[in-house]
């Protein structure tokens, strides 16, 4: 017969956070950002590098690279986002998705995805892709292409 | 489905003792500085399973943020290994699991390693701190069985099947009634029985 045991415990980060002392999650906040920033241009500078990586394995229309191509994508994706460039974000998701869930192997839909990555390039600049509502846009369309891609794969599978 | 929280709440994060496993070290940079700016002093950072391992082992850890992809899929493992390690306080200690994979099968998986909680990516330090004031309203039982060990997964208060002895003190013991109130909305339930999302105003 299997034992379970069931307890409460006490939680620690709660006691040591209410402590006396702090600071107002207001300020919290603001210093995060604050924070953040010391770190945003070394950020970007690996995200460029990672769109580049991605342009590699593209270009070369490499099989084995599309597992590293779609773990770049979700890293731009979260790395993006956290420093607001939300367009660029949403674009290296539909890049993702499209890795990820779309076709693989020898159908690996390269051209999309080249599409995808000189999208990444131009909204890694939002100075130089227009305003918000084209930029938003060109993820849309992006999105069209993978979730196209994403139900063409589905209905040809077995 | 939401709790007010105040902005002008204080939190003092100057002994909180914190770990992040994360595969890239961008990503342990960001979630690091947010906890930095938050006024935390000990943030622990690793990007392997056995780099985790070795700071639970000689370090008492008072909230883990783990990507469940670090190294292969090894954030789980790791997640799992802790839970059933037996190492006070840190088997105990909150988990929160941080990915931008958010597919039914990832979050399953992950509760079921025993974290108690999954953020979505990309981080901001607003929703790291909403998700931290759900870990300390957080006041769910640990579990310990043969397959699971965690924060207990059920969110439901129900009573034991008819003819079943109750096994627990907090389970339900007598037979439940027709319902004489109007049902709860989601949203209630879910503030009743454990905060879902707090905003703060």
């Amino acid at each position: 017969m299997s034992s379970v045991r069931i307890f409460r415990k006490e939680n620690r980060l709660a006691k040591k956070l209410r402590a006396p002392g702090g600071i107002t999650v207001d300020e919290a906040l603001k210093r995060a950002d604050q924070r953040l920033e010391t770190v945003r241009e070394k950020s970007l500078v690996a995200l460029d590098s990672k769109i580049d990586a991605i342009a590699r394995v593209a270009a070369s229309r490499n099989i084995d690279g599309a597992v590293d191509a779609a773990a770049g994508a979700g890293e731009i994706f979260s790395l993006a986002g956290t420093f607001q460039l939300h367009e660029l974000s949403q674009a290296a998701g539909s890049l993702h998705n499209l890795l990820l869930y779309g076709p693989q192997g020898e159908a690996t839909p390269w051209d999309a995805i080249l599409v995808h990555v000189n999208a990444l390039r131009t909204l890694r600049r939002p100075e130089l892709s227009g305003d918000l509502a084209a930029r938003t846009a060109v993820v849309q369309g992006l999105r069209r292409v993978s979730e196209r891609l994403k139900r063409t794969d589905e209905t040809s599978a077995p | 489905m939401s709790v007010n929280a105040d902005f002008q709440e204080k939190f003092n994060f100057e002994t909180a003792s914190i770990l992040i496993l994360e595969q890239t070290q961008n990503g342990l940079d960001v979630l690091s500085q947010i906890f930095l700016g938050f006024g935390a002093r000990a943030c622990h950072r690793a990007m392997t399973v056995d780099e985790a391992q070795r700071i639970v082992l000689k370090t008492s850890v008072d909230l883990i943020l783990a990507e469940p992809a670090a190294a292969g899929d090894s954030g789980l493992s790791f997640v799992r290994w802790l839970r059933r390690s037996e190492l006070d306080p840190n088997a105990t200690a909150p988990v929160v699991m941080v990915s931008a994979n958010l597919s039914t099968v990832a979050i399953r998986n992950a509760r079921d390693a025993g974290a108690n909680f999954y953020l979505a990516k990309p981080i901001s330090p607003k929703i790291l701190m909403e998700r931290i004031t759900w870990v300390i309203r957080d006041n769910r039982q640990f579990v310990i069985a043969d397959t699971f060990s965690g924060p207990d997964r059920r969110f439901k208060a129900e009573g034991v099947p008819p003819g079943v002895q109750p096994r627990r003190k907090t389970d339900l013991k007598s037979k439940l009634g027709e319902a004489v109130d109007a049902n709860m909305s989601q949203s209630e339930i879910d503030i009743l029985l454990k905060p879902q999302k707090v905003v703060f105003t």
